[in-house]
């Protein structure tokens, strides 16, 4: 893999503050904290595996969409390769995921927890964005290079 | 060619517009800078509404490697996002100092809604740039590629017989 190949910055970060909320709201006694315990069990493998290559790939816009395409990003293609392979595997865990977090909302609107209702929204948007924007922005981004640099799909 | 705006991205920019239109009534400084963020930022969302999510709309399609003729449609779109780009960033730093103040402001009234509500578009404005805009690039460059491909393939294959190399 090209070892500059990062999860690109304003996403990592968004993972970072989502589990940071959910920390907190796990802190909290009665239904909600033990809806959003049950989401950070579901999330932090999730968002190992989105880091260690559904969101890496994404780096490599900037450079594609200036048209600049080279040998060097080759190791991408194992990154996309693998996200379509997971790809199911991913869109089930996001299924599961958004369960725990309908009753974690359920249980902030009980709660009159306000904050971790419109929290509990975002996380449900969060998780759309990545299926119709990001994972297929990702999964693009290796089927542009590999038509660029003249190879056959893996 | 149906270019459906992806659903998630339109209530972002809905929930934003909402939270600035509340800021905007507040009154005072507060208030005001509210009131000037959104004569920035309105035309802007519209501006990424017309050149720059319709073409995200086709990611799922084309991740699964469909391309279809009449994606052509979205060249129009990507080619303009490519000229407006340099001003579109120009916008963000724009938008970026207003809601510098907005935010100080609202810091000083101890309002930690508006606070969040300027963190959130701040970062917003950073997936703008460092995502959603170059994929929307790229879409336009992959689907010129396929159709560029495609035509090739079909104008090599209805080659005459009497034009045909191996009759040669």
């Amino acid at each position: 893999m090209n070892p500059k190949l990062e999860v690109p910055k304003p996403l990592k970060s968004e993972h970072e503050e989502l589990h940071s909320i959910l920390v907190g709201a796990a802190r909290e006694e009665g239904e909600l904290g033990a809806a959003a315990k049950l989401v950070v069990n579901l999330m932090q493998q999730h968002f190992a595996k989105e880091e260690q290559f559904a969101l890496p790939p994404i780096a490599l816009l900037p450079r594609l969409a200036r048209g600049d395409v080279a040998a060097d990003m080759e190791g991408a293609l194992a990154l996309t390769d693998r996200l379509q392979a997971e790809l199911a595997a991913l869109t089930k865990e996001h299924q599961e995921i958004l369960m725990a977090v309908r009753q974690l909302l359920a249980a902030a609107r009980t709660q009159d927890k306000v904050e971790y209702a419109e929290f509990a929204e975002h996380l449900i948007r969060h998780v759309q964005m990545e299926e119709l924007v990001l994972y297929p922005a990702a999964i693009l981004a290796g089927r542009y290079l590999r038509l660029k640099l003249g190879l056959t799909e893996g | 060619m149906k270019q459906g705006i992806p659903l998630a991205l339109k209530q972002k920019h809905d929930d934003l517009r909402a939270s600035l239109a509340a800021a905007a009534k507040e009154p005072g400084a507060l208030g005001g800078a509210a009131r000037e963020l959104a004569r920035v930022l309105e035309p802007h969302l519209a501006a990424e509404e017309k050149f720059v999510y319709p073409a995200l709309g086709l990611l799922p399609a084309l991740a699964e490697g469909r391309v279809t003729r009449d994606m052509e449609e979205v060249l129009f779109t990507t080619r303009q996002l490519k000229d407006v780009l340099p001003a579109m960033l120009v916008e963000h730093r724009s938008i970026q100092e207003s809601l510098e103040k907005l935010r100080a402001l609202a810091v000083a009234a101890s309002r930690p809604t508006y606070e969040r509500f300027a963190d959130v578009l701040m970062a917003h404005i950073d997936t703008d740039e460092e995502v959603l805009y170059l994929a929307a690039i790229l879409v336009g460059e992959h689907v010129a590629l396929r159709l560029e491909l495609e035509h090739a393939k079909a104008t090599s294959r209805t080659v005459p017989p009497w034009q045909s190399r191996s009759n040669l």
